[in-house]
């Protein structure tokens, strides 16, 4: 509530402070030219006048001048003078001088200038941070994002070297799963949307909203230490360098999906458009809840007290069971913001507020999900035998919207800053499915509905202070920044008849009826606090930084489910909508051994009820030199207490943990980074940290979740699996951290004019990595576990080049291509060795290690951009056609009679295109298509000398997007 | 606080013991004191009642005097000893109310003290629950009704005997709260019944009392109420785990991760008790994940194992499911099970006689071999008599079937399901073909075909050539159906006429 009200009065704040003018502005920002970050206290003098001012503690500055022609120069303390050229002020306008860039000069007495025109901004900060930055980092900026036109933070962080998005949400850096990768939100821990990942889903975050993505490959003692692949680090706007009011509408079609009379959908709430429930699926009680044994057993089980609850309850569930063909509509978006800075006396104001919605149409026709496993008792059997199936369709309806308002206040040596955010998605799925099955020779086959519903939502707020000394030797910055997040998914619908020759019965070979309710709650408090000192040793530029942080988070996590029968005499006509149905509902026709019964399953005890809280704090100390010229190091240390507390119990009670310790490490996470300068343009890199992977709140847990629709199930890694007879342990229930080294290398070229040729190679061993291994007993369940020791090897090669150097009529053109490239070993454990001895097909050979699960071979990106310039008849236009394509990765390890499953590569090929219009290009129009090529998703059971069989299949489409904007 | 106190009292009193018992001869008397709470104990039952003993003289005696019951001395302090417990055993009278014991102590000085121990005598407990596993020799007495409150396990080593007519009830629950009486490996079940007086197994809804047949309220058709009654032994199964023959898996129906569900080995004679005049109803709950229980579950259940004269009544899985072993069964009968009524798989080496079927949801046997590379002998079933009804099919064979069946008449059989052409027999003839020597004979038939639906379509696959049509009331095979009588609920409701 307090959130709203903020939103509403920020912009009010601001349009009263609007001071009109008849001046024009330049705003700008200089950075140091040997370590890409941004110079405060730098003088910016206007030649001819007395105008003048200096730098704050960002880097940047801001003038006040009547309309005119100016000449800048801009100096600071052993820095090469820059001088400026040409510079136009405009009557109310401003002119923009990004990323100007002040060289270290030797030469201390005669002056050096450097003379420059106008530089258009690029993302020519970025690069250099990248260049001269002593960690292996990558990224994209604001005006990159506004580039290449993507909506939201997933399609555009594909972008960046050996980072993939897999199902348009999740990144992977250098194909390593979300396990390895990390996003934080202006460099604090964010808590994810989904329960069973370690990382936020990107798609969420509206690219108007972000200042830059930067992608940390290698550690420094400043990050957090839980992460390998990288840390992704989003980071809000702050400070707009002019006032940017934009509008924007956008649409899209997808002819499998829109205007479809064959879209499945189900009867929702009233709110389902704003990306929440209203009620409707409420759960109908979580107390007070009779079983039906509990009414049956009354003299008179119809109107005894049990009895009259019973079917209170029965008559409150949602009669809707069933999926429902609806014609379809196409997705739109929405979206505004406003940015500005604005002065007022000794303070700078900066505002940013930002509103999006969009409503997406998913239908997957023809969608496929497979069961097959070796055969039993005969290797010579090389083809893998069908057990389950099931063929169909379902529609998905994605609402998305997002409100944030930032505010943020600065002096020439201080920063303050809030930031207020909320994200509010839902999702509702309706599909209908052909189900066969068969087991140990026996069939059954049927037919399926499910609906689901997922809401979730994230509210953060954002507290920061930075404080520089005048002098600027010292510079200190905190942060705070607590975030309450909620998952829920009410009553997700489940109904399977099976069909007997026409006639259909619901019975124990296909399962009852199941309706699920599903609640996460988690509440992030974090916090981080550095100091920065500059010195220098032998008159060379050295750096020490230390601080802490500290973050406690704390989730409550809850399964309700009811099991449905549907009893007696009751005719079966295949409608699920039948089961919930007045007059089909206990007790039918007055007969109390027939209708519609549920079963609690959460009472009295639920042992899918769960609370984990986990401290975790941490200090580091880190170090900068320039130990000679041309080589700089980093090195550090950073220091985590981490404690996981769990409170929840097992099935049958034998285990009661009450806020109990689960995980308790003290580790250390040593880090170096070496630069070397071969020249001016080249550099050689060297960098080795220690760094950590830890199980999540839900695989430290005694739950045992069941996902009707793939009929999957997790199991907590908290359970031993031990054969008490044999005396065997296959598990002991003990789930530890990963440790992991990484070691880095990496040549890096930068001809200029945003170019760049980078070639990296990276070594990384896994001490008792956790994947997610197939139980032997139980088909289809699977238990996170530490496996063997893992190593693993790859390669990057990026490379950025501007066409118009091989031809002139390639002028506007520039190609990016990177490509990453990866090789696994884990070491199998004892038991998966013999399992997949003991499963070998006559001639198969079983090594003693296998890749890496979540792991993808190779990434490749590519893209071709054109762009029109400022003048000429492609003046504003935009395009670019991108690339891009993940290796074959192992999903699922298998086991026992069960194959491993992997991910087919998904060839995905995009198009974007933009122009602007109008006096002062203020219109836009863009275009975009995505899968041009039509791919479908799969993924398939590999297996020796066995035809690939589907494990998933679906056909996303092809979507053609338009957008229009309006900038004021 | 309390304890701190005593440990206080303690300390005191022990060190006031050495610093008189220098002089022993002229100690003072002894001390002894009852507990301070009053002990309750049910009519005719035994409760130990314990007095702390002060003797600074030496132990020499005790004697107890008991009123509303009778009191012993179970164990003393030994002669001469200064201090000790003495546990007393009272054995209540059969008449609720105040009772109580007085020990008196005297000491090698012949000096004496006493102290008096109140009890309370309460009316009988005819309703006990039943919390945790029995992990000690337990028996569940006659006349009394047992409440099942989660799945309990009889453990390695331990005996359950229950006397006849006792009533076991499963409280309500799904899933993870599931109930149902599970006899591990090593565990056994004494469970005999008599004709008079069958153990009933039941769901905490029925109102049906110790004697009592038929329930009084719940309906023959209802089922998955609680859970079922598990026997688990270590006979031998045919099973393979990642290809290999295991000797040993989880059974169905409790999760993967309950290490008493264990079943299998190589103890063919394996002994998981008896169990006599038993009537299974109203179970099968689901434990999540389409994972049901069945009436009876025999996992790997030995060949000393005696089972005989045992009822299913409507089960929501299947009545009665061997997974391997060797136990024989004798008198079976199983009526409106949710899913199949006989279920046989992993190379079951054991015969069960006198069958009746009535009305299955599903199958009325559904018979499989080996899983693994074990093979056995195969099992036997013999003497069925099948009330047809809207069962899912009469049998479901497989190539590997291992079954020796004969002597089965089916009969009842429902016209629409039978137009619907939704009954047959299947997979006879892969069945047939087997090398092993397995075989089926003397099947008979009483059926009234409805137009367009031939007897070859019922019994398929070439078992129309063992199958003869009878009359009704001429049939040659089936179950001698008098050994139902009178303590079967089944034969009682008249559903055997």
């Amino acid at each position: 509530m307090q959130v709203t009200k903020k939103i509403i009065i920020l912009p009010l704040l601001f349009l009263a402070t609007i001071v009109y003018s008849q001046k024009g502005t330049i705003r700008g920002s200089v950075f140091d030219g040997e370590t890409g970050e941004f110079l405060p206290g730098v003088t910016i003098f206007v030649e001819g006048t007395t105008s003048g001012t200096t730098t704050d503690l960002d880097g940047k500055f801001s003038l006040d001048l009547k309309p005119g022609i100016y000449k800048l120069r801009v100096s600071f303390v052993s820095y090469a003078i820059l001088s400026i050229d040409n510079v136009e002020v405009k009557e109310g306008e401003i002119t923009l001088l990004d990323n100007l860039k002040l060289v270290e000069t030797a030469i201390k007495l005669e002056e050096t200038v450097i003379r420059a025109s106008v530089i258009r901004n690029t993302e020519a900060a970025l690069l250099t941070m990248k260049q001269k930055s002593a960690n292996v980092i990558d990224g994209i900026s604001a005006i990159g994002l506004r580039k290449i036109g993507d909506s939201n933070v997933a399609s555009s962080v594909k972008r960046i070297t050996g980072v993939s998005v897999e199902g348009g949400k999740y990144v992977y850096v250098r194909g390593l799963g979300d396990r390895y990768t990390k996003t934080i939100m202006n460099g604090l821990d964010i808590p994810g949307l989904d329960p069973d990942r370690n990382t936020i889903q990107m798609d969420i975050f509206p690219t108007s909203i972000v200042g830059n993505i930067v992608v940390n490959k290698s550690f420094s003692a400043d990050l957090p230490a839980d992460f390998t692949g990288g840390v992704i680090n989003i980071t809000i706007k702050d400070f707009p360098d002019k006032k940017e009011a934009n509008f924007s509408v956008g649409a899209a079609y997808n002819p499998n999906a829109h205007f479809n009379n064959n879209y499945l959908t189900y009867e929702g709430g009233k709110t389902d458009w704003l990306g929440f429930d209203d009620g409707t699926r409420d759960i109908p009680a979580i107390s007070n809840i009779p079983f039906f044994a509990d009414v049956i057993s009354q003299s008179d089980p119809v109107n005894s007290t049990y009895g009259l609850r019973f079917k209170e309850i029965l008559k409150s569930f949602n009669p809707i069971m069933a999926a429902k063909k609806q014609k379809s509509f196409m997705d739109y978006s929405i979206g505004s913001s406003y940015g500005n800075q604005f002065k007022a006396g000794k303070f700078t104001l900066g505002t940013i507020v930002s509103l999006s919605y969009k409503n997406n149409t998913d239908f997957y026709d023809n969608a496929e999900y497979g069961r097959y496993g070796l055969v039993s008792g005969n290797p010579d059997i090389t083809e893998l035998e069908k057990r389950e199936q099931i063929d169909g369709s379902y529609g998905v309806n994605t609402v998305l919207w997002s409100a944030l308002a930032g505010f943020a206040l600065k002096t020439k040596q201080a920063k303050y800053r809030i930031n207020l955010m909320h994200i509010q998605n839902g999702e509702s799925k309706a599909g209908i499915f052909n189900y066969n099955k068969t087991n140990l020779g026996t069939t059954f086959s049927g037919f399926q509905h499910t609906l689901e519903y997922t809401q979730r939502s994230l509210s953060n707020i954002l507290l920061e202070g930075k404080y520089a000394t005048p002098n600027s030797n010292w510079n200190i910055e905190w942060k705070f920044s607590p975030t309450f997040s909620k998952i829920e998914s009410p009553d997700v619908r489940f109904t399977r008849y099976e069909d007997r020759n026409g006639k259909y019965s619901i019975g124990t070979e296909v399962g009852f009826p199941e309706r699920i309710w599903r609640d996460l709650e988690e509440l992030n408090l974090s916090g981080a606090l550095h100091i920065t000192k500059d010195f220098k040793i032998k008159e060379r530029n050295a750096k020490l930084k230390f601080g802490g942080a500290y973050v406690f988070k704390e989730r409550d996590y809850n399964i309700r489910s009811f099991a449905i029968n549907i009893r007696g005499d009751v005719n079966l006509t295949g409608d699920p909508n039948e089961i919930f149905e007045e007059g089909n509902l206990w007790p039918y026709m007055g007969n109390t051994s027939s209708g519609t019964t549920y079963e609690a399953a959460f009472i009295p005890d639920n042992p899918n009820q769960y609370n984990s809280n986990v401290h975790n704090a941490a200090a580091y100390l880190s170090l900068e030199l320039n130990l000679l010229k041309n080589l700089k190091m980093i090195a550090g240390l950073r220091v985590e207490n981490y404690v996981q507390r769990y409170t929840g119990q097992d099935q049958l009670k034998e285990n009661v943990l009450d806020n109990d310790i689960v995980l308790d490490n003290i580790d250390y996470f040593p880090t170096i980074n070496i630069i070397y300068n071969v020249s001016e343009k080249q550099n050689l890199r060297f960098s080795y940290a220690k760094t950590i992977a830890r199980p999540s709140f839900k695989e430290l847990s005694y739950s045992q979740i069941f996902d009707p629709i793939s009929g999957r199930t997790f199991i907590g890694g908290l359970f031993k699996d031990e054969n008490l007879s044999t005396g065997i342990v296959y598990w002991d229930g003990k789930l530890i951290k990963t440790d992991i080294h990484n070691l880095d290398i990496r040549w890096e070229l930068f001809p200029g004019a945003g170019q760049t040729l980078s070639i990296s190679g990276f070594y990384k061993k896994f001490i008792n990595p956790i994947e997610l291994v197939q139980y032997a007993r139980v088909p289809g369940s699977f238990q996170p576990r530490n496996v063997g020791d893992a190593n693993v090897y790859g390669g990057e090669l990026e490379f950025r080049q501007k066409l118009s150097s091989f031809a002139s009529f390639l002028k506007g053109f520039s190609l990016n291509v990177n490509f990453t490239y990866t090789k696994s070993e884990v070491e199998l454990s004892e038991i998966e060795y013999n399992s997949r001895v003991g499963n070998a097909r006559t001639g198969q050979t079983i090594d003693r290690e296998r890749e890496m699960s979540g792991l993808a071979p190779y990434i490749i990106n590519a893209g071709l951009a054109y762009d029109g310039g400022k003048n000429g008849f492609w003046k504003d236009l935009e395009a670019g056609l991108y690339y891009n394509i993940q290796g074959r990765a192992l999903q699922y390890v298998g086991i026992a009679d069960r194959p491993d499953i992997y991910s087919k590569p998904f060839h995905s090929l995009n198009f974007n295109g933009s122009k602007k219009f109008g006096k002062k290009s203020q219109y836009k129009f863009g275009l975009k298509v995505d899968n041009i090529l039509g791919q479908e998703k799969e993924s398939i059971y590999k297996s020796f000398k066995a035809a690939d069989q589907n494990y998933s299949r679906i056909n996303p489409g092809t979507t053609v997007q338009v957008k229009f904007s309006y900038s004021f | 606080m309390k304890k701190h106190l005593m440990i206080l009292l303690a300390a005191i009193l022990s060190s006031s013991i050495i610093l008189s018992s220098c002089s022993k001869d002229e100690a003072e008397a002894p001390t002894v004191t009852a507990p301070t709470a009053t002990t309750e104990v049910e009519e005719g039952l035994a409760t130990d009642v314990t007095f702390s003993v002060s003797v600074l003289g030496g132990y020499a005696s005790g004697a107890v005097a008991a009123q509303g019951g009778t009191a012993a001395i179970k164990t003393e302090p030994a002669d001469g000893a200064t201090s000790g417990n003495v546990v007393v055993t009272f054995t209540a009278s059969n008449t609720p109310g105040a009772a109580s014991v007085t020990l008196t102590v005297t000491d090698e000085n012949q000096k004496t003290h006493n102290a008096t121990a109140l009890l309370t005598v309460k009316e009988e407990v005819l309703i006990i629950p039943v919390n945790g596993n029995i992990t000690s020799n337990t028996t569940w007495k006659t006349g009394k009704t047992y409440i099942l409150k989660s799945r309990i396990a009889v453990m390695d080593g331990v005996t359950l005997t229950i006397e006849p007519g006792v009533v076991v009830k499963g409280e309500a629950g799904n899933a993870a709260n599931a109930t149902a009486l599970i006899v591990a490996q090593g565990g056994v079940l004494e469970a005999s019944g008599t004709p008079s007086q069958p153990i009933i197994f039941t769901s905490i809804a029925d109102n049906i009392q110790p004697g009592q047949i038929e329930s009084p309220n719940l309906d023959p058709s209802l089922n998955g109420l609680w859970g079922g009654l598990i026997v688990l032994g270590k006979a031998p199964i045919s099973y393979a785990k990642d290809g290999v023959d295991a000797a040993t898996t989880n059974i169905e129906g409790i999760p993967a991760n309950d290490p008493n569900g264990i079943y299998g080995g190589d103890v063919s004679d394996d002994y998981s008790g008896t169990l006599k005049y038993i009537s299974v109803r109203h179970g099968g709950t689901n434990i999540g994940e389409g994972n049901e229980i069945n009436g009876l579950t025999l996992g790997g259940v030995g060949s000393a194992t005696v089972i005989e004269n045992i009822e299913i009544v409507s089960n929501q899985d299947d009545g009665i499911e061997w997974f391997g072993g060797t136990v024989n069964v004798k008198n079976a009968i199983v009526w409106n099970t949710g899913d199949d009524a006989i279920d046989t798989d992993q190379a079951w080496a054991g015969k069960v006689e006198n069958i009746v079927v009535i009305n299955p949801g599903d199958k009325c046997f559904e018979l499989d071999g080996p899983e693994g590379s074990y093979t056995s002998t195969g099992h036997t079933i013999k003497d069925a008599t099948v009330f047809v009804g809207k069962a899912g099919g009469l049998i479901d064979y497989d190539d590997n079937t291992d079954v020796n069946m004969s002597n089965i008449y089916f009969l009842d059989f429902d016209s629409e399901t039978l137009e619907d052409d939704g009954i047959a027999i299947s997979g006879y003839s892969g069945y047939q073909a087997n090398t092993n020597g397995f075989a089926s004979s003397a099947f008979e038939v009483t059926v009234t075909l409805p137009t367009g639906v031939a007897l070859t379509d019922i019994f398929t696959g070439g078992s129309d050539a063992i199958t003869t049509e009878v009359s009704a009331g001429a049939a040659t095979v089936g179950a001698d159906l008098t050994k139902f009588a009178n303590w079967s609920w089944a034969a009682v409701a008249g559903e055997l006429d």
